[in-house]
């Protein structure tokens, strides 16, 4: 056995703080081969350790360098084209673990180096060739969200020729986008940018859309996960239903309840169709909502009244038969079940609710959430566009928008929502073309307008006449007329600012909506602390979960504005299809392994296996496939099973060297 | 102190300012550049250049028609030099000058500028012709020392607006 060491400077990262020289001189009789590089990471010093293998100086290779997750993949490349096997390596992270911790104590830097150094070694030594497990690929893809996001992943993978499953939870695709009038920096209407998407994913072949239905569970890894969806019941049948809305327009105010799609400012009935622009345009039944206003309840047998059937007002209305209270209804819906490759996330996002801050005049109904202002100015929504307020219906004279609600705030979110500066611009705007004499203030710790075209377009929106007043608003109150008077201040001038005004617009953080930390805790995808889902890594695999095969896109990774969006839904798909593309996918060999002669059948491990991976027959068998390695079955107490790659004598070799 | 922003009393401040010869008012981002070279603000008056601007923007007269800075302007012009949105914070400056003017609130300074005009010709006279005739240095012509020119811009000072305000020596 020869055993080669590497060490890196990192520039100056490693080498200002921990000893080279001393880490050379003490290992240097201690392994065959002992070299260092500025940059480990670079060509010319890969170059040197595959030369060291391939002419035979070297058969196990140690790193001292930075943390695996970095370059760990880059440098086993470097032995398996030399010939030998790629996991026969091992990386004492002195970077991370060492010298961007211990900074200021140079010495013992060093003398950690050298621990994690001779650790890395002891582990090396009991490691065996090992190769990579090889699977067949599920050329099909699981795409959860009917949002821009999905709907552009999904038409991305189906052109390239992918069968793709899109799962909506809502009735309709279309996501947050279909309810906002213009987005910025174009002011491009937004119905335009989405409604032909919504078209094209309910009519590409390679898209099986399943709208109205939620992802129930995800078992299996990459290459081949089993999906089960929960199609909800929509008591309406979808194939008859022409989406004409005649049923929407007979039921009761009884049975009327706040409009999700307008964001609570309408109404809607409990037959229902999401929006006009709805993709299907199929109508719902919500029977928590029906009043039974027919007297006739859901499953009624069908009977003769005046000599004719009777029918209900829904039923009645329908020119299709679609809609059938006699019959008896799985309120459960159906349950679907496929096998994808692959798993792209894209569940959105959504904005705090106004109640939370109390600060503001929640209680006031002229206090609103910028969602909601969206549906105001919306063609399709309360006012159809005029900028009314809902209260009176009265054209306000004045408008205050009030920034970072929720957000740059450690009580709620210590991140910035990033896109509330300019839709508040935007907003502001709209509403400055369409009623110039309406007086507009945006209040602003700072304006935030970074990338193409957005410095640009605030700077337009100040020369509109759009009051910027910089400094957070303390609070708002609603005065015995109606009116609101913002307790502002204006740090231009230093001194704080009174604005009385007649609606007022608070731009609330946005943030991941617990039914997507719900899907997240399901499938296995981790949240960061920010409580958005956490990408594997910011700058090299930003669409890639943490879990291998199943990819993030848009505002369920962070906020972003929807050219962000659209790209990163891009690069997720291009990711999927790169993988998925090959006729066979390799994963690492870091599984669990039964010595059958070992094992007495005893069946722990069984029940202790989270992933449903090990079962045993008479002795225990473990299913590659689902084996995630995560070694709780190793706890087995005949000692018959080990984790390929981190063998108890691997992790026992590796304590004793730190310990010792 | 605070000052309230009244959304029904107010006239297009930016329109009557741009009209004063101000047009780039609209223009300002706050961003303080202006300020930060301005021997106005360097002397320590309380809202100098860019703080009148933002009154502007705002639509608050009061402080405008109050404010003594802009008349303690020197016309440096290092505003000009350094302003990032091309609003040229002098020529804003002279039209607040000019709406005080119109609002018949006339600063003592300005007062004390408009009549040093008459007089010697310039804003500000410092007479230095002993200093120079010292160092045999040439005499520097000036309005002060001509009779006609001074003639000449009192007659202007007398048929301008500004002979209506009453603040020319008689």
């Amino acid at each position: 056995m020869k055993i080669g060491l590497y060490i890196c400077h990192c520039g100056r990262n490693i080498a200002d703080v921990v000893d080279i020289k001393n880490l050379i001189g003490y290992f240097k009789d201690k392994v065959n081969v002992v070299r260092d590089h500025l940059f480990m990471c670079s060509e010319p010093a890969w170059e040197m350790i595959r030369s060291d293998v391939t002419n035979k100086l070297v058969d196990r290779v140690v790193i001292a360098a930075c943390s695996p997750y970095n370059h760990e993949k880059f440098f086993r490349s470097a032995l398996e084209t030399a010939g030998l096997s790629k996991y026969l390596l091992e990386i004492a992270n002195i970077r991370e673990q060492c010298s961007w911790v211990h900074g200021k104590n140079k010495r013992e830097a060093t003398e950690k180096a050298k621990r994690l150094i001779e650790a890395a070694i002891s582990k090396v030594k009991t490691l065996k060739p090992l190769d990579d497990l090889r699977f067949e690929v599920e050329r099909s893809v699981l795409v959860i969200g009917g949002g821009i996001a999905g709907m552009t992943a999904s038409l991305d993978l189906a052109k390239m020729g992918f069968k793709v499953y899109l799962v909506e939870k809502e009735p309709s695709v279309g996501g947050k986008l279909i309810k906002f009038d213009k987005i910025f920096p174009l002011n491009d209407c937004a119905s335009c940018v989405v409604s032909s998407l919504m078209a094209e994913v309910a009519n590409n072949p390679m898209i099986e859309l399943i709208t109205y239905a939620e992802v129930e569970e995800v078992d299996g890894s990459f290459g081949n996960f089993n999906v089960k969806v929960r199609k909800k019941q929509t008591y309406v049948d979808w194939e008859k239903c022409i989406g004409c809305g005649a049923c929407t327009t007979v039921c009761p105010p009884k049975a009327w309840k706040p409009n999700e799609f307008d964001e609570g400012l309408s109404k809607r009935a409990a037959m229902y169709i999401v929006s006009p622009q709805a993709v299907p345009k199929k109508a719902v039944h919500d029977p928590e909502l029906c009043v039974n206003c027919g007297k006739k309840k859901l499953g009624t047998r069908r009977f003769l009244r005046g000599g004719k059937e009777y029918l209900t007002p829904c039923e009645k209305a329908c020119p299709t038969k679609a809609i059938d209270r006699s019959k008896s209804w799985n309120p459960e819906g159906e349950l679907l079940n496929f096998n994808v490759g692959a798993i792209i996330v894209a569940t959105g996002y959504k904005v705090m609710e106004k109640e939370t801050f109390k600060e503001y005049a929640p209680h006031s109904p002229n206090v609103i959430t910028a969602l909601q202002f969206e549906r105001i100015l919306s063609p399709t929504g309360p006012t159809g566009g005029k900028v009314l307020r809902l209260s009176d219906g009265k054209k306000p004279k004045a408008i205050s928008f009030i920034s970072c609600v929720g957000s740059r705030d450690v009580r709620y979110h210590t991140y910035c929502s990033k896109v509330c500066c300019l839709y508040m611009l935007k907003q502001a705007r709209l509403v400055k073309e369409r009623e110039p004499e309406i007086d507009v203030y945006i209040h602003v710790i700072d304006v935030r307008a970074p990338g193409k075209d957005l410095e640009e377009y605030y700077i337009e929106a100040r020369r509109m006449g759009i009051g910027v007043i910089r400094g957070k608003v303390g609070g708002i109150e609603e005065l015995p007329n109606g009116r609101l008077r913002i307790l502002g201040f204006d740090a231009d001038l230093g001194m704080p600012v009174e604005v009385e005004v007649d609606l007022v617009v608070l731009a609330t953080a946005i943030e991941l909506p617990e039914d997507s930390k719900e899907l997240a805790r399901k499938i296995g995808v981790a949240v960061d602390p920010s409580g958005f889902l956490k990408e594997d890594h910011p700058k090299l695999r930003p669409v890639e979960s943490t879990l291998s095969g199943i990819f993030l896109a848009g505002c369920c990774q962070g906020p972003k504005d929807v050219s962000e969006t659209v790209a990163q839904a891009k690069a997720a798909a291009a990711s999927v299809a790169s993988l998925l593309s090959k006729e066979e996918i390799k994963v690492e060999p870091f599984i669990a392994k039964v010595n059958e002669e070992a094992c007495s059948g005893c069946g722990i491990c069984e029940n202790v296996c989270p992933f449903n991976a090990i079962k045993v027959n008479e002795v225990a068998v473990v299913d590659e496939r689902s084996c995630k390695g995560c070694g709780i079955c190793a706890s087995c107490p005949a000692k018959a099973i080990d984790i390929q790659g981190y063998s108890a004598e691997s992790i026992i070799a590796e304590i004793d060297a730190l310990v010792g | 102190m605070k000052y309230v922003v009244k959304v029904e009393r107010k006239r297009n401040l930016v329109e009557v300012i741009s009209n004063l010869g101000g047009e780039g008012v609209s223009k300002c981002i706050q961003c303080g550049s202006c300020m930060s070279v301005c021997p106005v603000t360097l002397v320590g008056f309380d809202y100098p250049n860019k703080k009148l601007f933002k009154f502007v923007q705002m639509g608050e007269e009061d402080p405008l028609l109050s404010d003594p800075s802009p008349w303690a302007c020197v016309a440096c012009g290092r505003c000009i030099e350094v302003c990032s949105q091309d609003v040229n914070p002098f020529s804003v400056y002279f039209a607040l000058r000019r709406l005080q003017v119109r609002g018949f609130r006339i600063h003592p300074l300005a007062k004390e500028a408009v009549g040093s005009i008459y007089e010697s010709g310039h804003a500000i006279f410092v007479d230095n012709s002993e200093e120079r005739e010292k160092f045999g240095l040439p005499e520097v012509s000036s309005a002060a020392k001509s009779k006609k020119d001074l003639n000449e811009i009192r007659e202007i000072l007398r048929s301008s607006d500004i002979s209506d305000l009453g603040i020319l020596p008689r």
